[in-house]
Formats: structure tokens, C-alpha cells, sequence
């Protein structure tokens, strides 16, 4: 309940800032729709030679570009602005505020600065998802929908594992910025695994498992994935979050509150 | 000019006091084309692109170079600096703010090209090694001109840009929408010999392409003279007429700063 109360009041923060700005809310709207239909336009020029692409029809992508603006948008509006917050606390000792509080500091700093403005991408990509569907007459059963959700849900959880783990080194570091290599890595998740090859496919769903953001929960829903897939997922997402909560927890002693 | 040099000097001890910066600017900058480099490299085996993997390779082992000297943090550095109050202290040194952050980000443009040339070097012998490597040396020279422009083009827009916080507050929004559009329309996310003609068209009159297709396809040999020319013209405008807005956001802009942070 306590932490359901914190949730709601940084949400409550979050809405008034975006509000107070009402320019930037204009410029993310206005400038995602563009982007969006770019993209759209761009994934199709390969297809307009051949009809797959590494063994994925045109509308099949479009669902993963779908499943990945959703992925991305649920993460930036809830945890991945907070934890990219890390670094500068640290190097600038205020983290110490984060942990006077009686809470999980983790909880805390991935809500800490919530981008509302981000669900514009949820919004689009929810669209192309539905569209794509309705135009290629697929239309997922109840299995496919429920292993579609359970496969996402875990698919943020690696998100989010991922993001913390490489923010973390930042206890040992202090102003090495290691997300900014990790947010074009999430750009590969744009497109499903197996355009990278063999090799580097079974990496991206098995190790390092970007393919989970949105190639799993998309081919799931296209009918691509068979159920089996739900509990890959999850098992998956149960190693990478206490994989990352082991390495939170060591980063953190490491933290001597001053500055650097 | 001994002002311009202190501040590169001033931002290169600023980046090389945190080496593993450097470390993190190479890889976060060589991801994102090697990510749409491959994804083209295997549209271009599988479905018949106009354009062949050897294509692909050179125009991407190039754009790897050319986007890391011309990325700069310019945009957000200034947009922070207005949002979180720190723009007064700039309004007090006799130098100003455009020689600091033009010193800077020559200072990061010269550190990106050190720590990138070992891993781009394998990149083009291995290219080379394995007949993927077009390029056209007699184009060196025009090349490195364009590189120069493109960097002239990337800092002054972003200056404008970042500027704009003094009207709107956080400008976070334009940030990351400029990003993608300079990325698509710029010829990173897609080559943009394969966009249709009508995009092709529109490119060659905004900025985007001039700061990173250009240079590359200049190396690769698929520009021409009459190309040139306009490239260079269009180019040498988007870098005054930037100049020309930035002159009038700071005279006009500085009356809405509140010096305390928005």
C-alpha cells in the first residue's frame, strides 16, 4: 500500500511538471507522428523486393516496431528517466536523499522523474498494433493474447533489469554515463532476432535478452511463437532481476554519499 | 583564436579526466549505425536493394566517422544549462557562450576521431580484405571539407535549438524529436539513395543530410560535381542563416530568462 501511495504521488508530480510545460508536450506529440510513419515507410522499402525478411513478413515487423514503441514508452514513463538520474546523484552526492527514505532506493529512484510525455509512444504503438492486426485479418485467441501480455510484462522486467545493472556500475565508476551505450543496444530490439543471424539471435533472446522487449511478445501474438515462449520469458526475467538486484545491493555499499 | 584554444584545451582535460567516458562516447556512438548498418547489409543480400552489401558497407563504415565528429551535446548542454539557471554565468565572461560550446564540442569532435580511428582502421581493412570496401581517394580532400561544414551545420542548428528553452522551459520533447528526424533524414537510419525520389528531393534541401550522408557519399563516389556544388551552397546557407536565428533568439530570448532555473 505504501509503495502503491509513492507510486501515485511521483505519477502526481510527474502529470503537473509535463503540464506546466505544455510546449514540450506539443513538441513530443508532434514530433513522434512524423518519426512514427517514417519508420513505418522504411521498414517496408526491403519488402517491396521480396516478401520476408529473415523469415518475417512486412505486417509481422511492424507488429515487433509496434510492441517496441509500447515497451519503450511504458519504460520511460515509469522507470528508465528515474534511474538515468542515478549517475548525476551519485557524482553529485545527493543519492544520500534517496536513501534516508524509509523505502526500496530502487523503487524510489526508478519513480523519481517519470516522462508522462512518453506515453505518446504507448498511444502509437498500440495504434499500429491494432491496424496492422485489422488489415492482415489476424486475430489472436484468448492463449495468444494471455502469452502475448506475460511475455511483455517480462520483457520490461529485463528493461528494467538491464537499465538498472548498467546504471549500478556507475557505484564504481561515478561518472562513466554506461547507459548511453546501453540505449542504441535497445534500438536492436526494434526488429526481431533473427535478422541478426543465428548466432547473435540466440544471444539477443537467451543472454542478453533484447529480442524479450517486443520480437517475443509480438511473435507471440502473430501466432509466430507457441505458448512455450510465455514460460521462456519468465524464466528469463526471473534471472535478470535477481541478477540485477544482486548487483544493485553490491553497488550500493560502494556508495560514500560526498561527491565527486 | 587563443580564446578558442583554451576552451578546446579546457574541454579536453574535461574529458580526459573520466576515461571511461571516452570508452562509453565511441560505443554509444558506433552502435546505432552498425545496428542500421547490418539491418540494410541484410535487406541488401535478401530482397534486391538498389544498393549492393558492398554498398551498404562502405556508406556505413564511413557514416561510423562521420557521425561521431559531428555529434555533439551542444542541444542538451545549452537547454540544461537555461532550464537549470546555469546560462548567467555565460552572460558575464566578455567571451560568451558560442566560442565556449563551439570549443567544446571541437574538443569532443578530436577525441571522438583519436579513440574511434583503432577500431574503425580493423573495420575498413577487414572491409577491404573482404572486397567490401568501395571509395574514391581523389575525393579525400572534398571529403574533409564536408566534414568541416557538416560540423559547422550540427553545432549551429543545436545552438538555435538549445536556445529555444528560453521561451518554451524544458524542450525534452524537441530534443528527441530532432534526434530521430536528423537520424532518418540525415541518412543513418536508412541510406538515402534507397528512399524514394520525393524524400530524396526533400532531403537535399534540409540540413540533416549535409551533416551526415554527404560526406560518406562523396567517399563512396556517388556524388557529382553539379551535386557538389549545390551540396556545398545549401550546406554554407543552413550554417548562416542558423547563425543569423541564434544572433536574434539571444538578444530577444535573454529577456525571458529568470536566471534561476525555470
Amino acid at each position: 500500500m505504501k509503495y502503491y501511495r509513492i507510486l501515485k504521488a511521483y505519477t502526481r508530480v510527474s502529470l503537473s511538471r509535463m503540464v506546466s510545460y505544455r510546449a514540450d508536450i506539443l513538441f513530443r506529440f508532434a514530433g513522434i507522428i512524423p518519426v512514427f510513419l517514417i519508420l513505418i515507410f522504411l521498414f517496408s522499402i526491403p519488402f517491396q523486393y521480396q516478401s520476408e525478411l529473415a523469415g518475417w513478413k512486412k505486417n509481422e515487423i511492424l507488429v515487433v516496431l509496434g510492441m517496441y514503441y509500447i515497451a519503450e514508452g511504458v519504460a520511460w514513463s515509469t522507470f528508465k528517466s528515474g534511474i538515468g538520474t542515478l549517475e548525476r546523484m551519485v557524482s553529485e552526492g545527493t543519492f544520500d536523499c534517496i536513501l534516508i527514505k524509509p523505502v526500496s532506493p530502487a523503487y524510489v529512484l526508478s519513480l523519481i522523474d517519470i516522462d508522462s510525455t512518453r506515453i505518446a509512444d504507448i498511444v502509437v504503438g498500440s495504434f499500429l498494433i491494432v491496424w496492422v492486426l485489422m488489415q492482415s485479418s489476424i486475430i489472436p485467441g484468448v492463449w495468444e493474447i494471455a502469452g502475448t501480455l506475460v511475455s511483455f510484462v517480462a520483457g520490461l522486467a529485463v528493461s528494467y533489469s538491464l537499465y538498472l545493472s548498467v546504471n549500478t556500475i556507475v557505484f564504481w565508476t561515478t561518472h562513466a554515463s554506461v547507459r548511453h551505450v546501453l540505449q542504441p543496444v535497445y534500438g536492436a530490439s526494434r526488429y526481431p532476432a533473427e535478422i541478426w543471424g543465428e548466432a547473435i539471435g540466440r544471444v539477443l533472446v537467451w543472454m542478453i535478452p533484447l529480442g524479450l522487449i517486443a520480437g517475443v511478445p509480438a511473435g507471440m501474438l502473430v501466432g509466430k511463437l507457441g505458448i512455450e515462449w510465455a514460460f521462456y520469458a519468465t524464466i528469463i526475467a526471473m534471472v535478470w532481476i535477481v541478477g540485477a538486484r544482486l548487483f544493485w545491493r553490491t553497488g550500493l555499499k560502494l556508495y560514500v554519499g560526498v561527491g565527486s | 583564436m587563443r580564446k578558442l584554444r583554451s576552451f578546446i584545451t579546457i574541454g579536453l582535460h574535461a574529458v580526459t579526466t573520466y576515461r571511461l567516458i571516452i570508452v562509453v562516447w565511441v560505443l554509444s556512438g558506433i552502435i546505432e549505425p552498425i545496428i542500421w548498418g547490418v539491418l540494410w547489409f541484410v535487406a541488401a543480400r535478401d530482397s534486391g536493394l538498389p544498393l549492393s552489401q558492398g554498398e551498404v558497407f562502405s556508406y556505413y563504415a564511413f557514416i561510423l566517422v562521420i557521425s561521431r565528429i559531428t555529434t555533439s551535446w551542444t542541444f542538451d548542454d545549452v537547454r540544461s544549462d537555461i532550464f537549470q539557471g546555469r546560462y548567467s554565468k555565460y552572460l558575464l565572461w566578455p567571451s560568451g557562450l558560442i566560442l565556449y560550446r563551439f570549443g567544446f564540442a571541437v574538443s569532443h569532435a578530436l577525441i571522438s576521431i583519436v579513440s574511434l580511428a583503432p577500431f574503425w582502421v580493423v573495420l575498413f581493412m577487414w572491409g577491404v580484405s573482404n572486397g567490401l570496401i568501395t571509395y574514391d581517394l581523389a575525393m579525400l580532400p572534398f571529403a574533409l571539407a564536408t566534414v568541416l561544414l557538416a560540423f559547422s551545420i550540427r553545432f549551429s542548428i543545436d545552438m538555435v535549438l538549445g536556445h529555444l528553452a528560453l521561451w518554451f522551459g524544458r524542450t525534452e520533447g524537441l530534443s528527441i524529436a530532432y534526434r530521430a528526424v536528423s537520424r532518418i533524414l540525415g541518412g543513418i537510419a536508412v541510406p538515402l539513395m534507397v528512399l524514394p525520389d520525393v524524400i530524396g528531393r526533400l532531403a537535399m534541401f534540409l540540413p540533416f543530410k549535409y551533416i551526415y550522408a554527404f560526406p560518406a557519399e562523396i567517399l563512396i563516389g556517388t556524388v557529382s560535381l553539379r551535386e557538389h556544388v549545390f551540396g556545398f551552397g545549401i550546406g554554407g546557407l543552413w550554417v548562416l542563416g542558423m547563425m543569423g536565428i541564434l544572433v536574434v533568439l539571444g538578444r530577444y530570448g535573454l529577456r525571458n530568462y529568470e536566471a534561476v532555473g525555470i
